[in-house]
């Protein structure tokens, strides 16, 4: 009777076991926990939201090509919350089998937290910040700042042109088209290398709705932001479910002295 | 004091430290910052052990599956005794332990209690957060844009032909538990005689959502 016994207790147990995703099974992935890391500028009376996907193709020396996907749903209310639902099922395109549950960002600037939440197990890690930058009226698009930050990086060629304004899913964008040379020798390349970022920025959201780029050595990058609903979002998506169970995480470690 | 002596002779992750280690603590925010990850890891511990202490089974359960095993081994000290709840008392300690078991195996095995340690503090020394690319900027040396660490601690591996990650951009961080084999197929080296082990890894995710830089939180972050 016992083994009879021992032998129904092994059955049930290996059948629990089985049905835990990617758990104990060599070669897979497994989920332990998320965390906000650093939120962006806070954006306030522009709320949207939409789906964000982004393709990245890189073709090799011998023709064979890799292909990245990743995908998101974003949120953003008009006090500048965020609320980002982060796919994993390629792990931001690191494995394309990873098949991990999702997880949520929540980035709260009025509270001055951010949270990660993983509706699987139905925890949440909770992390107090301090204010993040605040994004002022006229501030600089993407195009812009990134040519402030490559200005600084001599000897490099710079060049931005400006594309105009179209409509792109049904909000106006301006385009900007910066395209950037390495010259030869400058990373050990012997030939200059061209990078080509194409950014079509929207004034009214504050982010930019399609961008391309195009570099040799990481290959070629398209975000795309589609679906894009302007109404507000309701504020539920922005606060943790009462059943989630909360851990506070020790927050950002700050720099350790050089001596 | 320095660094090296403090953590020569400091106390248990969780204990309080004394009076001369403490005025070191008061002196060097690293240490400082190391050692309040080090306290809030052992609080995560035993918050995890005092949860599993209660997924024992019941003091009953282990008696009655005690008294049967003896009876059908014949180890009773007393005369054997033949008696008609007997096999009663088994069956059910047997259908209540086969009861605990599984709400065991489906409620305390899943990830839960892993995530209530913050992943800020990780089984290892150093930085454990993402630190701000403000911080780097402010030191006066431009971002360039072959490197990916003015955004990151130093122990991030940014991933082959991973866009870099901008000075504002939000990012965040997902750990995982994955395969050394796995981490070769990233472009990244690793020991050959130990690819079946699994490392704990975090993973950086830029506001694409793409993967951007991977570090190894256990073992002191090495790879070999």
């Amino acid at each position: 009777m016992n083994r009879i016994l021992v032998a129904g207790l092994l059955v049930l147990a290996a059948g629990v076991y089985a049905q835990e995703p990617g758990r104990g099974r060599p070669g897979n992935w497994r989920f332990i926990g998320a965390e906000a890391g650093r939120p962006g500028p806070v954006v306030k009376n522009a709320p949207f939201s939409a789906d964000v996907t982004t393709e990245t193709t890189q073709v090799l020396a011998d023709g064979n090509r890799i292909h990245r996907t990743s995908s998101q749903r974003l949120y953003r209310d008009s006090e500048g919350r965020t609320r980002r639902e982060q796919s994993l099922e390629s792990l931001g395109g690191l494995a394309s089998n990873a098949n991990l549950p999702p997880v949520v960002f929540i980035n709260d600037p009025v509270a001055g937290v951010d949270y990660a939440l993983s509706p699987a197990s139905r925890t949440t890690t909770k992390t107090v910040r301090g204010n993040p930058p605040q994004l002022p009226g006229n501030a600089p698009g993407p195009g812009r700042r990134m040519a402030r930050i490559q200005s600084a990086e001599n000897p490099r060629t710079v060049k931005n042109e400006a594309l105009g304004r179209q409509t792109i899913e049904g909000v106006a964008a301006d385009g900007t088209r910066n395209t950037t040379i390495i010259p030869a020798g400058q990373v050990g390349n012997e030939q200059p290398i061209q990078i080509v970022t194409e950014a079509w920025y929207s004034p009214d959201l504050h982010v930019a709705v399609l961008i391309k780029r195009s570099d040799p050595r990481t290959g070629d990058t398209i975000t795309r932001y589609t679906n894009i609903n302007r109404s507000e979002p309701p504020h539920s998506l922005f606060e943790v479910p009462a059943d989630y169970k909360i851990s506070e995480s020790a927050g950002p470690a700050p720099r350790p002295p050089s001596k | 004091m320095n660094c090296q002596e403090f953590w020569n002779t400091a106390p248990q992750p969780g204990a309080e430290a004394e009076v001369h280690l403490a005025s070191h603590l008061a002196e060097c925010p690293a240490c400082a910052t190391k050692w309040e990850h080090q306290r809030a890891l052992a609080a995560g511990l035993r918050l995890v052990a005092e949860e599993w202490r209660s997924v024992e089974a019941p003091a009953r359960v282990e008696a009655g599956l005690t008294a049967a095993f003896r009876a059908q081994k014949g180890f009773e000290r007393r005369p054997a005794r033949s008696s008609w709840w007997m096999p009663v008392l088994a069956w059910a300690s047997a259908a209540a332990a086969m009861v605990v078991v599984s709400l065991f195996l489906v409620r305390g095995w899943q990830p839960t209690a892993e995530p209530r340690v913050p992943l800020a503090a990780p089984q290892r020394t150093g930085p454990v957060t993402l630190e701000f690319a403000a911080q780097e900027q402010d030191g006066g040396a431009p971002a360039d844009m072959e490197d990916d660490s003015s955004g990151l601690g130093n122990d991030f591996i940014r991933l082959p032909n991973a866009a870099r990650i901008e000075p504002n951009e939000d990012v965040n961080l997902v750990r995982v538990e994955v395969p050394r084999s796995t981490l070769i197929a990233l472009g990244l080296t690793v020991s050959e005689d130990r690819t079946s082990d699994s490392v704990l890894a975090d993973v950086v995710l830029g506001s694409d959502g793409m993967a951007r830089a991977v570090r190894v939180v256990d073992e002191g972050g090495s790879l070999e």
